[in-house]
């Protein structure tokens, strides 16, 4: 059995080894053939140069008899001298190369540095032509023509080199073949000795294998039967099968054992693992309580935080409020004191009696008007109050509706023209082409317009400009008005939508106003989901711009600019 | 009194600033300041061009009197039924191509004149080639013999490059105050180096040294010419 399997190894032993070596030298015969070819074909390339240069000089000699600059001839002859220095270089390479068999015979190398030694006789004799070309044509073409028989010379001499590369590639490819002939017989024979050799060695072996299995089995009988002799059993005939049977029987009842041992260790490992389950459960359950913990306890602080920020939002609208009425309370006493006070001095008639001379009938006419003025102050006041407290607890009635902007803005503008007229302030107004609907309240919308131009009147002085500006685009509806007013203190920028706050507290402006306007009008925006914007610079000018979301109506083209008529002054 | 205006403006919703850009002024003047860095620039550069050298002969004369200039002279007109047969061995003259007659006559008058014009020479050096080395000896009876100023003629490029350096360097090395320097030598090496051809044999051509700057080409004198400049014969 063993004999065949020795005898397939050896033989892919031997196989594997022919098969290296035929390749290797397959490899080294395709690098050798390599190293000639490109040789050649070098050989070759260098010849084709060597023939287009010389035809090149040829050229330039003929034009020899008409050159002007002579030293552009020079110039370009030697640049073909140059290639002729190349090629030897190049020559010279090729004796260099290729180490081992690739080497060149020594015939070979000898033609080599033949070639070599013409071809710079050649060269020197076409430098000598080309230097004696501008000064003795003639003479230089007779030496010219010398260098062509050398170049012809050197052309054969290229040629034999080919051929005898060439020559050699075929021998060399000969001799390998002749090579892998003689090898593949030696392995055919070496096969069958081979095969020959295996057969005798499996007799030799099968016959030495049983005599040392016959030794074993005694062994092994011996073995058993002084055991029996120890437990005192009947002794049998011992022979060789009752000895293995014995031998058998003693392996069959050890092997029961071990199984019953094995047994009990297979339970006890499942009880284990039982209870290792059991572990990981409650280890598992332990850690979504915790989890949910964790998250109750997250829970009761943000639930705590709102309250806490809920109590505070509480308390400052209660400051809030209270300034508020403080606020208040202060601004109606302002007028209240005027009214008092003037009515008291008609009373006890300071100016001497009633409708008795002009100066006290004119003070008191002024004291009359004082108190009428207080009184609508007072009035404005009030109608301010509730609208804002309307406006803030939503018990304004808001209705929104389509609004037509270039309208609402004629209307405004013809309410304020005599302020405007008064102080001779320049109004314009700003469309888009086309105008918007305005998607809002009518009479809010007409209400921020007035507060937004009566501030900018009020802070305009004589001779300023006011811009109503309208633009529209996809988010929103850009309300404007601009003036070129006294502006307001970057301080007080922020809290200028306050109540009761007025941008520039100078008791000598005027202060008509409630100083309620602009929060107002914040509180307007806010309904309508808009907002207020105010920018501005001292001694420039202030920009409130009402930001309306898009109506999303469509756009009514506007219908041409009117004219009022110019109004002299 | 004002008139308040009543206008409604149609302003469109978007109006964009264009700015033109002052195309003609600034552009213009961009424009002619890069014109004019290109010219000065290739003034500059020209000042090596070695086809200048128009300086006329008696300008020349002027200018060698006062000294600090490089005279380099092609060795005077040779036998032509002579060629160079082997420069392996650059001593022996019988294999080279030699001075003729009329080579050495016009080298001597050229000797004359230099004397006359009182042009002082510190040095001379000249290529080992023997018509070279006669016309050396000829002209000022002393000479260095400098290896690297052989001809160029059967020379590969890196000899010729080799050969080249030292000819540039030589030119632009100033003489000492007063005096010229003198070099005697082939056409190859000349025009490798600084694209003049000298022609024809015998003629100097006359370089100004600028040391670390190169050197400028100012004219030549061709053989013929000493006599008149000199006022000979």
């Amino acid at each position: 059995m063993l004999a065949p399997v020795i005898g397939i190894l050896m033989m892919s032993v031997l196989a594997g080894v022919f098969n290296y070596q035929t390749q290797e030298q397959g490899k080294l015969l395709t690098r050798l053939q390599n190293v000639d070819f490109e040789r050649a074909q070098k050989l070759m390339q260098l010849s084709n140069h060597m023939a287009t240069n010389h035809t090149q000089i040829y050229e330039l000699l003929q034009t020899a008899e008409t050159v002007t600059d002579e030293g552009e001839f020079y110039d370009e002859g030697k640049r073909y001298l140059y290639n002729i220095f190349s090629i030897e270089t190049q020559i010279e390479e090729q004796i260099e190369q290729g180490p081992d068999s690739a080497s060149l015979s020594k015939s070979e190398i000898e033609l080599f540095e033949s070639l070599l030694k013409h071809i710079s006789d050649y060269r020197v004799n076409t430098t000598n032509a080309m230097l004696m070309a501008t000064v003795d044509l003639a003479l230089a073409q007779s030496v010219m023509s010398n260098s062509t028989k050398q170049f012809n010379l050197l052309n054969a001499k290229f040629l034999a080199f080919n051929q005898s590369i060439q020559q050699r590639l075929n021998q060399r490819l000969a001799s390998h073949q002749d090579a892998v002939e003689q090898k593949a017989g030696l392995f055919s024979g070496l096969f069958v000795s081979t095969i020959i050799f295996v057969l005798l060695l499996s007799g030799i072996l099968s016959s030495v294998l049983s005599r040392d299995l016959q030794r074993v089995i005694k062994k092994l009988g011996d073995l058993v039967s002084s055991q029996k002799k120890q437990e005192g059993s009947a002794s049998s005939p011992v022979n060789e099968l009752t000895t293995l049977a014995i031998a058998i029987e003693g392996v069959r009842e050890s092997h029961a054992s071990l199984k019953q041992a094995r047994d009990n260790l297979n339970k006890s490992n499942q009880e284990l693992s039982k209870s290792y389950a059991t572990i990981l459960e409650r280890e598992s359950t332990l850690e979504e309580l915790n989890a949910e913990l964790e998250i109750k306890i997250v829970e009761g602080k943000k639930a705590e935080e709102l309250l806490l920020e809920a109590k505070e939002d509480a308390e400052k609208a209660n400051e809030a409020k209270s300034r508020f009425l403080a606020t208040m309370s202060h601004e109606f006493r302002t007028p209240l004191n005027a009214i008092l006070g003037f009515s008291e001095m008609i009373c006890s008639q300071v100016f001497g009696p009633l409708g008795a001379d002009k100066l006290g009938a004119e003070k008191y006419a002024e004291y009359a008007d004082d108190i009428h003025h207080s009184g609508n102050h007072m009035l404005l006041l009030v109608n301010d109050i509730l609208d804002i407290s309307e406006i803030e607890s939503g018990r304004r009635i808001i209705t929104k509706e389509a609004v037509d902007i270039d309208e609402i803005i004629k209307d405004c503008v013809r309410t304020i023209r005599k302020q405007v007229e008064d102080k001779c302030i320049e109004l314009s107004v700003e469309l888009p082409d086309e105008v918007p609907f305005l998607y809002a309240d009518k009479r809010s919308f007409i209400q921020v317009l007035l507060n937004l131009l009566s501030n900018a009147i009020k802070f305009t002085k004589q001779n300023g400009s006011i811009v109503i500006s309208v633009n529209s685009g996809k988010e929103a509806i850009e309300i404007a008005v601009k003036d070129t007013g006294v502006g307001i203190d970057p301080d007080r920028l922020g809290r200028v939508t306050e109540p009761f706050s007025q941008g520039v507290k100078n008791p000598y402006e005027a202060q008509d106003g409630t100083g309620l306007g602009l929060s107002i009008v914040k509180s307007l925006m806010e309904t309508h989901d808009g907002e207020l914007v105010i920018s501005s610079e001292l001694g420039v000018g202030t920009a409130v711009t009402a930001v309306f979301p898009a109506s999303g109506l469509e756009e009514r083209p506007n219908v041409g600019s009117f004219h009022t008529p110019n109004f002299t002054h | 009194m004002r008139t308040s205006l009543w206008t409604v403006h149609q302003s469109p919703i978007c109006t964009e600033v264009l700015r033109i850009i002052p195309f003609g002024r600034i552009w213009s003047v961009v424009l002619s300041l890069v014109i004019l860095s290109i010219f000065t620039l290739m003034t500059l550069t020209s000042v090596n061009a070695q086809q200048a050298g128009t300086d006329t002969p008696e300008q020349l004369v002027e200018k060698m009197k006062q000294g600090g200039y490089i005279l380099y002279i092609r060795h005077a007109a040779t036998d032509h039924s002579q060629a160079d047969k082997d420069l392996t061995d650059l001593s022996k003259c019988e294999l080279q191509r030699n001075l003729s007659a009329q080579g050495k006559e016009e080298t001597k008058i050229m000797a004359m004149a230099l004397a006359k014009l009182e042009i002082k020479v510190e040095k001379v050096i000249t290529s080992p080639y023997c018509r070279c080395v006669d016309t050396a000896k000829i002209a000022f009876d002393r000479y260095d013999i400098v290896e690297d100023m052989r001809a160029t003629f059967y020379t590969n490029e890196a000899e010729t490059t080799h050969l080249g350096d030292y000819l540039k360097s030589e030119l632009t090395k100033k003489p000492k105050a007063g005096f010229n320097t003198v070099l005697v030598g082939h056409t190859a090496n000349l025009r490798d180096v600084t694209q003049v051809w000298p022609k024809p044999e015998g003629v100097v051509h006359v370089f100004k040294p600028l040391g670390e700057g190169g050197y400028e080409h100012l004219g030549r004198i061709t053989p013929v010419e000493w006599a008149p400049l000199a006022g000979i014969n």
